[in-house]
């Protein structure tokens, strides 16, 4: 069985999100930062006229994302058990594509898609790691 | 997502929203600063008051967003172009 995944790119990392999940692709979003906010929360911007959390894709992944400009592509995206489920923003630095990955071609959380190891993200599970 | 009615003020260079409803009162401390005096009798230091917003649209804070926030907050919102940090309706723990 397969399933529509949107591709994006974190530094040298493929990930694919659900596409499910998946509700808008942003660019360039004014993100606004916030006192306080710790690894991996860049801030608060503004979707659909309501405030926004943004969160970095890499760091709640734990990808090493090389030095350079910060993330400039927003998911909008829905995370997070299904009784907990929030909108977020996840910062990217690309969005590639969106693309069906066969659920036979998947092994240890990540997939090949055309050759290039590609890590699957659980949208449910993001972010919810105990500190 | 609630619209809600908060007294913005300025903390260290942070934006804080605490609900209208439990502010007695605002009042200088002589210079630049001022004290919110809440209707529970507790009191907070303040670098000025922004604003009292009305109808705020106020997201709130979930247990996975908590846990990358230094500072414990109810909620965000977003007041021309920066970010506000909700406090927790109860003064006592907005303090």
């Amino acid at each position: 069985m397969s399933s529509q995944h949107l591709l994006v790119r974190l530094g040298e990392t493929v990930a694919a999100l659900p596409a499910r999940g998946v509700r808008r692709v942003l660019r360039a979003i004014k993100v606004y930062p916030m006192s306080g906010a710790g690894e991996g929360l860049l801030g608060l911007s503004e979707f659909a006229g309501e405030p926004l959390v943004v969160l970095d894709l890499a760091r709640l992944l734990g990808v090493e994302a090389p030095a350079g400009p910060p993330p400039t592509v927003t998911v909008v995206a829905w995370i997070g058990p299904e009784a907990e489920r929030e909108i977020v923003g996840l910062a990217v630095d690309e969005a590639l594509e969106v693309t069906s990955i066969d659920g036979a071609s998947i092994a240890g959380g990540e997939a090949l898609v055309a050759g290039v190891p590609v890590r699957l993200i659980d949208l449910e599970r993001l972010g919810g790691e105990a500190a | 997502m609630s619209a809600e009615r908060l007294l913005v003020v300025r903390r260290s260079g942070a934006l804080w929203g605490y609900p209208a409803a439990l502010v007695e009162g605002v009042e200088s401390t002589g210079g630049a600063a001022v004290r919110v005096r809440f209707a529970d009798g507790g009191e907070l230091g303040a670098d000025s008051v922004v604003a009292i917003a009305e109808r705020l649209t106020v997201r709130g804070a979930s247990a996975r967003i908590l846990r990358r926030m230094a500072v414990p907050v109810r909620g965000f919102a977003l007041w021309n172009d920066e970010a506000v940090l909700v406090a927790d309706p109860d003064p006592r723990g907005a303090r």
